[in-house]
């Protein structure tokens, strides 16, 4: 196969626009798979993808495409047969590094944007993204057969804000196929072939790695000059480790080997890697025996953003979870993990996460790969501390900051954030925003109902509940974007939570002062209702230093009697007695306090109520 | 038969179990369905062939005839039944109950009963208001019940008790009071007071779970337990255990075998025994329950648990616990072969610094704070014999439950 007959594209798009049903499309029209062996979203194989119905991770497939130019086709290409590589990518947020992967292994993109519900906030982040790589754009306004679907003003849209040409939007249906074709001959036509020297020396793109439980470690990769044959000796520039290329070949979408995979071809190499963390995705792949001159610039690892403590849950120990979060992490690199104490909950693990989607998608594979329990401690971000003799310290939980008359300042994550929202939820947006503590930046008009507002935020607040609280306050309209931006000093204060007057360091937090006592009493009053009650008053506090901001009080129990005890009764009352019992064991002793487990995760919510 | 020792332990109780009532009421899980008439002789057939299968070679103390409705028999079917039973419960009988409700016992029933025996006549009162009446789905009317006190009066019985619900919601702490006063007036020589409790599976339960009710408020609850006690002290009654009153000498003979966890022989549908270390429990339905003498004799259980002497100390800590008296130190050592000074020596010291226990020369007793926080008590007692350290049970499985049949 030569390189002109080669098309390398990502399907992009916002969350739920509808790429994995475009790409079913696609592998059905080209015969990748059969229409009995046809289901929806057939590229997306991870459980947790099927049932959540959103895509986690990028998905690749190589198709065969019998091209013909149409009589009218403006720019026809060369009829023949085309290796078409594709790339499914997620759309939610917290997986964009998996999209920007994804783009350096292709020349052009599929954009896709749902024509009822218009350009929406991933659409654009992602739309920059393959500006920035200088990627083919093709316009795909999908979702037409819905009966709200405005196809025409959305390409107009989508002129006016990326300055895509509206007449070259190709109007589909992934749900019918209507427009697939049209798709097809756009990706030949339009997509640019590949570029690379097929006589040069081996050099190819580790853009992602997946663990296959019968063969180790799949590298993905992309060549982009030379050759890999089966039984190659390669080498990973980076990692400076060297393989024998056991088998390689592409993905259709199962994977199938071949002899040789050659400049332009996109691909997986399998190689006796033992784990996923032996290879750094964005290395690069060349021969041992006859090196490439220069590596590939790789990637930027992705960063963990959003942090939190995981602990064994009842009937789950410590070396119990440790041993299923490695097991995990040895298939996912996405996340890390460091071993951390507790007085309140023992030995866990600080964990950092994408985003808080993927923070409750890795607990949710954790539980359930592993059937263990999780308790999760409030997710927080990392924080830059200034210590008085200026040396600054990254902290990852508020349980680690320092003495604060060691403390110079703190400063805070922001991110830059862009929120797409129809212009009659402005004044709601703006109103929030103001109380999340956002920085006003500018509004950009999509059309004459719809703008974008551009906010810079501590990620603290996205984190909390700014997210959610903007859903609502604009019944689910709006929808937003973010990536960080740096470090800004703020007024932060670490936040204690007593409990009988001890402070329980799992439940601490850093807030901005502004904050502090509404979050204070937020985190109480729930707490209060997970506490039963003791034989004494149980006073919980919120305190800034020694100043307490907040404060409820659990009565004590009066009264705790089984009215009425005769023969029949005498086994099942002490089997109950001896169930709540067991229930009170599970708890965990804080002085004289039992907080049961579940305390733990409901100061997670932050919903009002 | 004249009441004799009270606290006399020779002997072993009977509890005679009918399932019939007129109605269900939303708050009650003991086992009782609306009257099925056709099959009323088959039951008091069944119920004599079991008693007869069954009785130890015991003499009887008590017997208990509870349900259900027990006056809902038809007169000749009662009468039929306890004739029976009296003939072979034997002469050394001092106390012999039946249950009633105030609108179920006709002056023909009531004689039915002081003649084959009965001595002592508990009534489901429950209040003397109809709004709480209504709560509890019961079917009586407030002016039922001093009508069938009275009536039991001229039919000879010197031993009356009401059972009394407080807790109630919508029940005022006046209502309450206004309550108990009147059972006070009626001259009731028992009382028996309970919080209202919400069972699994009861319409209440579901009702609460709704939001159709709303329980009473925990604090006015325990006033009101608080009330009842000392109310009841100025009127002469005797509290004995957590919810009942005596007048002196009109203690419940039959339930306080309960509380010592001594034995007893139960049958009926759904009756529980515990005799010779086994707890078991008779099949429920009673359809099947009136068959199962075409069966095997076995057919009639469906659980059956052999208490391990652990086990069995446990259960009789708690059960005393209930008694105002306490756990008698001489009695427990003879009963389980534990002295509970040292078996619960933790749970001791735990409870009786926080004062909800005292320990005397003789007993170790819930004070009157531990009596509201019994559960909290008794927790701490099991928690006791279960982290059992070794030396004081070698081999010992804490409790083994098998089940036979289901
Ligand atoms: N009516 C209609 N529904 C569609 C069409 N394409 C996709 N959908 C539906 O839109 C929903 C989302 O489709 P997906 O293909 O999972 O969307 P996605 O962009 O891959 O979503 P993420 O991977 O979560 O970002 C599904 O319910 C699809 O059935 C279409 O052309 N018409
Ligand atoms: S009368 Fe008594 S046994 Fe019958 S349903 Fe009512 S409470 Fe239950
Ligand atoms: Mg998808």
């Amino acid at each position: 196969m030569e390189l002109h007959q080669i098309r390398n594209f990502s399907i992009i798009a916002h969350i739920d626009h509808g790429k994995s049903t475009l790409a079913d499309r696609l592998l059905l029209t080209c015969g990748a798979i059969t229409q009995r062996e046809f289901r929806n979203q057939i590229l997306d194989d991870m459980d947790l993808e099927r049932e959540m119905g959103i895509t986690i991770k990028a998905n690749r497939c190589t198709l065969d495409y019998q091209y013909k130019p149409a009589a009218d086709a403006k720019r026809p290409a060369k009829a023949g047969k085309y290796l078409l590589n594709l790339i499914d990518t997620p759309g939610h947020v917290d997986f964009h590094y998996e999209v920007s992967r994804a783009l350096a292994a292709c020349e052009g993109v599929l954009l896709l944007v749902d024509a009822a519900q218009g350009i929406e906030a991933q659409t654009l982040a992602n739309a920059y993204k393959a500006v920035e790589s200088g990627l083919e754009i093709i316009v795909v306004i999908n979702k037409i057969d819905l009966p709200a679907a405005r196809p025409e003003d959305v390409a107009i849209e989508l002129e006016q804000v990326l300055g895509l040409p509206a007449h070259e939007a190709i109007f589909a249906s992934a749900k019918t196929g209507v427009g697939v074709n049209e798709i097809l001959a756009a990706i030949i036509e339009r997509i640019p072939a590949p570029v690379g020297n097929p006589n040069g020396e081996l050099k190819a793109l580790i853009y992602d790695a997946k663990v296959d439980v019968h063969r180790g470690i799949a590298c993905h990769m992309r060549i982009i000059d030379g050759e890999l044959k089966r039984g190659d000796r390669i080498r990973l520039m980076a990692a400076g480790q060297t393989y024998v290329a056991n088998d390689i070949g592409v993905f259709r979408p199962k994977i199938t080997s071949l002899q040789s995979l050659k400049s332009g071809q996109v691909g997986y190499l399998f190689g006796g890697i033992k784990t996923i963390h032996d290879v750094n995705i964005g290395d690069t792949i060349t021969l041992d025996a006859h090196p490439c001159a220069e590596a590939l610039p790789g990637y930027q690892p992705p960063q963990q953003m959003v942090f939190c403590d995981f602990y064994p849950g009842p009937g789950t120990t410590s070396p119990e979870l440790r041993e299923s979060m490695e097991q995990l992490w040895l298939n996912d690199s996405s996340f890390n993990f460091a071993p951390v104490a507790s007085s309140a909950l023992g030995t866990g693990f600080r964990c950092g996460f994408l985003g808080l989607l993927h923070m409750k998608i890795i607990q949710e594979r954790l539980e359930r790969e592993s059937d263990i329990d999780v308790v999760q401690t409030a997710p927080t971000v990392a924080f830059e501390v200034v210590l008085k003799g200026g040396q600054v310290k990254m902290i990852e939980s508020p349980a680690e900051l320092p003495n604060m008359d060691k403390v110079e300042a703190i400063r805070e994550p922001y991110v830059k954030s862009e929120i797409i929202v129809p212009t009659k939820y402005i004044g709601a947006v703006m109103q929030l925003s103001e109380e999340r503590r956002g920085r006003y930046k500018r509004t950009d008009y999509l059309s004459a109902d719809r703008v974008v507002l551009v906010y810079d935020f501590p990620m603290a607040e996205v984190i909390y509940d700014y997210f959610d609280r903007l859903k609502s306050v604009t019944s689910g309209y709006a929808t937003m974007d973010y990536e960080m931006i740096g470090f800004r000093e703020d007024d932060l204060v670490k936040l204690n939570i007593l409990v009988n007057g001890a402070p329980v360091d799992a439940l601490g937090l850093i807030v901005h002062r502004s904050r502090a006592e509404y979050r204070g009493r937020k985190l109480i009053a729930r707490l209060r209702k997970e506490i039963d009650r003791h034989l004494f008053d149980v006073p919980i506090q919120a305190a800034i230093g020694s100043r307490v901001v907040a404060r409820e009080t659990i009565k004590a129990l009066r009264k705790d009697v089984t009215a009425k005890c005769y023969g029949g009764d005498v086994s099942r009352k002490r089997k109950l007695l001896e169930k709540q019992k067991e229930g009170k064991k599970r708890m965990k002793q804080i002085g004289s306090v039992s907080i049961p487990q579940s305390a733990f995760m409901a100061v997670l919510d932050s919903s009002d109520g | 038969m004249a009441n004799t020792n009270e606290n006399s332990t020779i002997g072993i109780g009977w509890y005679v179990h009918l399932p019939f009532c007129r109605t269900k009421c939303g708050y009650c899980d003991f086992y009782s369905l609306p009257t099925v008439s056709s099959l009323i002789p088959d039951l008091v057939r069944a119920i004599v062939g079991e008693i007869d299968l069954r009785m130890p070679n015991r003499p009887v103390r008590t017997i208990f005839v509870g349900g259900g409705t027990p006056t809902e028999l038809p007169a000749e079917n009662l009468d039929e039944l306890l004739e029976a039973i009296g003939r072979m419960a034997g002469a050394a009988v001092s106390e012999w109950t039946v249950e009633a409700n105030p609108s179920s016992a006709s002056d023909l029933k009531l004689d039915v009963l002081r003649r084959r025996g009965v001595n002592r006549i508990s009534f489901g009162a429950q209040s003397f208001f109809p709004e709480d009446l209504a709560v509890l789905e019961r079917i009586h009317d407030p002016s039922h019940i001093p009508e069938s006190i009275d009536a039991a009066r001229r039919a000879g019985f010197d031993n009356v008790n009401l059972d009394l619900i407080y807790g109630i919601p919508g029940q005022s702490m006046q209502r309450w009071r206004e309550s108990l006063a009147r059972a006070i007036d009626l001259g009731t020589d028992h009382l028996s007071c309970y919080s209202l409790m919400y069972e699994t599976g009861t319409a209440l339960t579901k009702f609460r779970d709704q939001g159709r009710v709303t329980p009473c408020d925990e604090s006015l609850e325990a006033d009101m337990f608080e009330a009842t006690i000392d109310v009841l002290a100025n009127a002469g009654y005797v509290q004995y255990e957590i919810s009942n009153f005596a007048k002196p000498g009109r203690r419940c003979e039959a339930n306080l075998i309960y509380w010592r966890n001594e034995e007893y022989l139960g049958v009926g549908p759904s009756a529980v025994s515990y005799l010779d270390g086994l707890r078991r429990k008779n099949i429920v339905d009673v359809r099947k329950y009136v068959n199962w003498m075409a069966g095997q004799p076995d057919d009639l259980v469906v659980e059956s648990e052999s208490l391990t002497p652990m086990a069995r100390a446990a259960e009789t800590a708690i059960q005393m616990l209930r008694l105002i008296e306490g756990i008698d130190r001489t009695h427990f050592i003879a009963a389980t072969g534990f002295d509970p000074i040292s078996l619960f020596a933790d749970a001791l010291s735990e409870t009786t610094t926080a004062g909800l226990v005292e320990i005397t020369p003789t007993h170790i007793r819930l004070t009157r704070r531990g009596l509201l926080l019994s559960n909290y008590v008794m927790r701490a007692f099991l928690s006791a014999v279960e982290d059992e350290n070794p030396t004081r049970a070698p081999t010992q499985q804490f409790v083994t439950l098998q089940i036979e049949k289901t």
